[in-house]
């Protein structure tokens, strides 16, 4: 069923591709009107369709799984636990959000240190010496990446001193 | 030649290439060797540190990563029965067992032998053959360049999973993908939506990291806590020059098939190392003694999957098709650096190509060494709880993203990815498909555009030339592969 779901979705897209998308936001080249192989339309017209044709043998195997060979259904899966897990997939989502959020508010080290913390109770960790290391290890990525790489980030410990 | 071979000497002969290859190795093993973290993870990671380095350090450093990943995954596999890659999944089959019975140091042992000895013969293998094929390619016009094209895609297709629609629709959309930007030939925009910033098309490294770091990451927390295996204990036992030789025919066939397994592209570690793996069971004079903890058995397993990692950079620097994930990161990091793997590759910078040669020959010992040196304390690394290390590695992702351009964009775009390759992950559709798309994407555009401009349009220039109908049957081929394939497979459930 999963997988109907995912064929009738990516037919959709790709009919969106190849009727809405394709003809509206690729600009027109009227040179090659006499050539239209040449276009740079082409290529994605020929992949759109392509999609299409594979979003179509997609659905078309999924109904042959479905109808012919008559899958048994799956035992029910206990849904307390899949809420759980996503719950778990949301909370540390918001702690990247809120690392990309705050990066260049509060500096590289605050965020990262802020980032562990954040993904170190998504997963209940109760040892505080796995904190600590994790910090030690947080300001330690932050030098690395400003100091080592010499990517321009914002260091919370510039700030703290300027 | 030998001019060539002493200028490839003098620029390979520096202090950072030294240290660009050893520490490849060295992150390879140990990343490979924790269970959650991926080879193609570490490369990804590993490609935005590459950009400031010359391109033979910048190469050396992500195959040394590479070669060190194919043995590393044998360390969990056999200390904590967890492949730490999916080519190691047959060694643990012996592996385990032997470390159940006390013999752990003498399994690892002989798992580094074997990786060694198999990966110096496919770095041999990939020397001579290479530059054989990119002789027998340079006669190669845009048409067939073109069919090539479509083999590799065939080839990505049909061996990357069940489903041959998924395989076809994950392609498709990656070689999409790769055209948004401005179009190459006329400048017209693409799929750009007006945003400044895909006017340069959509950058490779968050691509990358996206569809190949995040998903596990988000996967992991997806997941309830599993509990692991026990560690099995590491005690220092002395593999025996007898224990050795009585395994070396298997070293030597299975390093054979790995190299052979990994000339072709798509086809990867994981079926070489079973294939060496059943080869010597069929001729071993004990076959039941396999599965109970044989050494032999962790010896074929090792060999067939490190005989694979030269081999597969047969058809990348002869022909520019990437055999496996892992070499289509290193197609991306050659094209970083102004570099195209091909034909062209061995007439235009035949200097880099020897040194990066003998850079590969030499990390051989490399592996050899760091191995040696750092089977006791990889043991340790093994057990360290992914929860730890899941932090770091996110770290990794978004700063590595951000180096890029100093980009907040990049990171935008990582995140994107990342959820495209969740649900691609979680739908059964395989993601190389889709990398391969967007890498000989606008590859297979350009060879079209240039074939029909040469042709004048017309269009039974596709199919003239000996060499494109070779590669047109070669393709079909692969497909009628497939299909006899799934029909044995249903015939035998």
């Amino acid at each position: 069923m999963g997988q109907l779901i995912y064929g009738l979705i990516s037919l959709l897209i790709s009919l969106g591709l190849l009727v809405y998308l394709i003809p509206n936001s690729i600009g027109a080249v009227g040179i090659n009107q006499s050539n239209p192989l040449l276009a740079p339309t082409i290529a994605p017209y020929l992949f759109a369709g392509i999609a299409f044709l594979a979003s179509l043998l997609i659905l078309l195997s999924s109904f042959y799984q479905l109808i012919i060979k008559k899958q048994k259904d799956k035992q029910a899966v206990s849904t307390r636990g899949k809420e759980r897990d996503y719950l778990k997939l949301m909370m540390a989502a918001a702690c990247v959000a809120g690392f990309v959020f705050l990066l260049p508010k509060v500096g590289v080290e605050i965020a990262v240190s802020l980032l562990f913390i954040g993904l170190l109770a998504t997963v209940r960790e109760k040892r505080p010496l796995v904190y600590v290391v994790l910090l030690v290890v947080a300001v330690f990525i932050s030098e690395f990446f400003i100091d080592v790489v010499e990517v321009p980030l914002p260091s919370s410990i510039d700030r703290f001193y300027h | 030649m030998f001019d060539y071979l002493t200028e490839a000497i003098t620029l390979y002969a520096t202090f950072d290439n030294f240290l660009a290859i050893t520490l490849g190795v060295f992150v390879g093993v140990i990343i490979a060797a924790i269970p959650g973290l991926t080879v193609t993870m570490a490369v990804a990671l590993a490609l935005p540190f590459s950009f400031a380095m010359e391109p033979v350090t910048a190469i050396l450093l992500l195959v040394g990563i590479y070669k060190g990943g194919m043995y590393g995954g044998s360390i969990s596999a056999i200390l904590i029965n967890t492949p730490g890659s999916p080519a190691a999944a047959c060694t643990l089959l012996d592996g385990y067992p032997l470390a159940q019975k006390g013999q752990a140091g003498k399994a690892l042992k002989m798992a580094l032998y074997a990786s060694c000895i198999a990966d110096f013969i496919s770095n041999i293998a990939l020397i001579f053959f290479s530059a054989w094929i990119a002789s027998l390619a340079v006669s190669f016009g845009p048409p067939e360049f073109f069919w090539l094209m479509c083999f590799s895609f065939t080839i990505i297709i049909t061996l990357a999973g069940d489903n041959l629609g998924m395989g076809i629709l994950s392609c498709a959309l990656g070689a999409l993908v790769s055209l948004i930007g401005l179009d190459s030939v006329y400048g017209v925009q693409r799929f750009t939506f007006n945003n400044i910033n895909l006017m340069d098309g959509v950058s490779f490294i968050p691509l990358l990291i996206g569809l190949f770091a995040l998903p596990e990451i988000m996967s992991y927390y997806m997941k309830h806590e599993q509990k692991k295996a026990k560690l099995a204990n590491y005690k220092s036992s002395t593999l025996s020059w007898l224990e050795f030789k009585q395994s070396i025919k298997s070293i030597i066939r299975g390093s054979f098939i790995g190299v052979i397994v990994g000339a072709i592209p798509g086809t990867g570690a994981t079926a070489a190392s079973f294939i060496s793996y059943s080869e010597a069971k069929r001729t071993a004079k004990n076959p039941e003694r396999f599965g109970q903890g044989e050494l032999e058995g962790v010896a074929a397993a090792e060999a067939g999957n490190n005989g694979v990692a030269g081999a597969t950079l047969i058809p990348l620097l002869s022909l520019g098709i990437p055999g496996d994930v892992v070499t289509a990161v290193i197609l991306g990091a050659f094209m970083i650096h102004g570099l195209t793997p091909g034909p062209g590759l061995f007439e235009d910078n035949a200097v880099l190509v020897y040194a990066l040669f003998l850079g590969l020959l030499i990390s051989s010992l490399i592996l050899f060494a760091v191995g040696s040196f750092s089977i006791k304390y990889l043991s340790k690394v093994a057990d360290i709880p992914a929860k730890y290390l899941y932090p770091v590695v996110l770290v990794f992702c978004v700063l590595g993203t951000y180096a890029i351009n100093n980009s907040v964009f990049d990171i935008y775009l990582m995140i994107i990815f990342g959820i495209l390759g969740l649900i691609m992950i979680k739908t059964g559709t395989p993601v190389p498909p889709f990398l391969i798309g967007f890498i000989l994407g606008p590859l297979f555009e350009d060879n079209f555009r240039r074939t029909l401009l040469i042709a004048k349009g017309d269009m039974s220039i596709f199919y003239r030339g000996p060499i494109s109908v070779f590669f047109i049957v070669l393709s079909i081929a692969a497909i009628f592969l497939f299909f006899w394939k799934k029909r044995k497979t249903a015939q035998q459930t």
